[in-house]
């Protein structure tokens, strides 16, 4: 018995030790990793620190081009780019985070339940699921943020609800398809409580394919928090979450593109970060669920 | 069994829009303040809050205002904007060709270079167009739609200044927007035609046809082709779908007249008869054509029809 649990681990290690090859061989979801734990580092320095008050405001330096003193330069009320960019990674990063992980974790929830179970709850669930998937995922997120209110808190539940259908559906899928599995009948044969069959043998079996999808949902959600933003209906000012940095700078694209274009830059690195990533862990841990992910 | 299949789905629909319609009511009044005035708008006297409280039956209870509310939207009525006084779907109707001409263009635009870079970038992945597909495959999705707008403004409007910056009137109004959204279209399209195209060209018939001596053009046409055809059409669909109440960010950028715009500017002077109605527009015609990419979706593939 013992020789077999051995087996088993060293089977599982073997497997594990494969997808991190196949990973690798990726270099530019590997690169990603890199470029997103960087990301991450900077969100969390600029907590702490920031090479100047990225809210004080000095008109005397106003729009200045990069230079050693100002490395991403300045905007038009002498703000320093790189503090503001560094202040704000925190905002535009972490509210897409929590808001992907409400978003995975309700929908989940929900499309387990829904199709585990069936009948009426499933009957009830899919026509509200229906009712949401009526409306473009951006479309839903204004109109939620135009319910709500601005606010960091409003923003992650208008974005994470926006995710919320895609989840129930996706999960919902899977849980049919694995309800009728040997090893979940031989479950409900023990006597297993369905709690117990859904948490230990559904969702462990679904859980890679929620972790890709999510992986392509942040990089989605990136750019639904920062086009909020931008419309102005995201944080309230003066936090410089990305989006809303270039909805300000909007007008010196005319004069002083520079303003517009660094955020930009991070909005995008970020998100495209998310999608070679998510592209990378798909093809490791199993190419055949291509077909099942949204990406848009 | 065609038939069974569109009654269902038809069912299906016919629930969704009573549930968006329900949804659409709520949001009137879950947000905080009174309705009525909500509707009226922040400008209106004591006397047409109250006027509108009666006509709406605001002091009736809630099944029965939804009642009416969903009658009048059955009968067309969408409501009356406070800051034009016009019925809201005459607003809608002026905006609609708009949002119309730019989502055509776009997608158009988007299928005329998106599909045949995929298709080469799948025969021929080491070629210049593999690469390109890859590039625009993931840069497409990635770039938010209203920085690559404001870099075009700034190319095309200011440095070059061969094109309107914004506004609508002439086809040169229109480039500018069209090709923001044909490229973040673009990048699903390719990647999609790419992998269809892919997953066809190794299943077994290919491989069949091919080995009997057809023809490797008439295998492409007759049996690559058709079968890659669905993935594509579905996003296409969803994407026509989606471009026509979505592309809210690009038509606010181009200051474009569209209904995109208009949710938006409706949101910021808190005209909520029209934000309702102009929602409730966009959201039929998503599920319209969601409705639409299901039939042609059972016309190319038959074993789409069961239910």
């Amino acid at each position: 018995m013992s020789d077999l649990v051995r087996r088993v681990k060293a089977a599982k290690r073997e497997r594990t030790a494969q997808m991190w090859r196949t990973f690798r061989a990726n270099r530019a979801a590997y690169a990603s990793l890199y470029v997103l734990a960087a990301m991450a580092l900077m969100a969390l320095i600029g907590a702490f620190y920031t090479p100047y008050d990225p809210y004080r405001i000095d008109l005397s330096a106003a729009l200045g081009f990069f230079s050693p003193a100002h490395p991403l330069g300045t905007d038009w009320l002498g703000r320093d780019m790189l503090s503001r960019i560094m202040e704000g990674a925190r905002y535009t990063l972490g509210i897409s985070f929590a808001a992907v992980l409400l978003g995975a974790a309700v929908g989940s929830a929900l499309g387990l339940i829904s199709g585990y179970y069936g009948g009426l709850l499933d009957a009830i669930i899919q026509r509200a699921t229906d009712v949401l998937l009526a409306f473009p995922t951006i479309l839903l997120a204004i109109a939620l943020t135009s319910v709500l209110g601005v606010g960091i808190l409003n923003v992650v539940l208008a974005a994470g609800i926006a995710t919320v259908p895609i989840y129930i559906r996706l999960v919902r899928n899977l849980t049919l398809t694995l309800r009728n599995e040997p090893y979940v009948e031989a479950g409900r044969a023990m006597g297993l409580s369905g709690p117990y069959i859904l948490f230990r043998h559904i969702l462990p079996n679904l859980s890679y394919v929620i972790v890709v999808q999510s992986t392509y949902y942040m990089g989605i959600t990136i750019l639904i928090v920062s086009a909020l933003g931008f419309l102005g209906l995201g944080v309230p000012k003066p936090i410089p979450e990305w989006g809303t940095m270039i909805g300000d700078a909007r007008d010196y694209i005319f004069t002083y593109p520079h303003v517009v274009l660094v955020p930009g830059v991070f909005i995008s690195a970020a998100a495209l970060a998310f999608n070679l990533l998510g592209d990378g862990l798909r093809d490791a841990l199993d190419p055949r669920m291509a077909t099942l992910l949204r990406r848009t | 069994m065609v038939l069974r299949f569109l009654a269902w789905r038809g069912l299906q629909m016919a629930i969704t829009i009573i549930g968006v319609i329900l949804v659409l009511f709520l949001l009137v009044r879950i947000l905080p303040g009174d309705p009525a005035r909500l509707l009226a708008g922040p400008e209106a006297s004591q006397e047409d809050v109250e006027e509108l409280r009666r006509l709406l039956g605001l002091d009736r209870p809630l099944h029965e205002q939804f009642a009416a509310y969903f009658l009048s939207v059955l009968s067309g009525d969408l409501g009356t904007s406070y800051r034009t006084g016009e019925p809201v779907i005459d607003e809608i109707m002026r905006r609609l060709p708009y949002t119309l001409a730019l989502a055509v263009a776009a997608q158009t635009l988007a299928i005329a270079v998106a599909v045949p870079l995929g298709i080469v970038a799948a025969l021929r992945p080491r070629s210049i167009a593999g690469y390109a597909a890859s590039i625009f495959g993931v840069l497409g999705s990635s770039l938010p739609v209203f920085w690559t707008a404001l870099l075009l403004i700034w190319a095309f409007s200011v440095e070059l200044k061969l094109l309107p910056s914004g506004g609508a009137g002439t086809p040169a109004h229109m480039v500018l927007p069209t090709a923001v959204l044909a490229l973040f279209l673009m990048g699903n399209l390719v990647r999609i035609t790419r992998a269809s195209l892919l997953e066809v060209l190794g299943a077994n018939h290919v491989v069949t046809a091919h080995s009997k001596g057809l023809p490797w053009n008439k295998v492409l046409t007759r049996h690559v082709i058709r079968n890659a055809l669905v993935p594509i059409v579905t996003l296409v669909g969803v994407q026509f779908g989606t471009l026509l109440g979505g592309a809210v960010i690009t038509e606010t950028v181009f200051g474009w007249p569209g209904i995109g715009r208009l949710v938006v500017e409706s949101i910021f002077v808190r005209d909520y008869a029209v934000l309702q109605g102009a929602i409730l527009i966009i959201a039929l015609f998503f599920m319209l054509i969601n409705f639409f990419v299901d039939m042609v979706q059972m016309l190319i593939d038959p074993r789409t029809r069961h239910v």
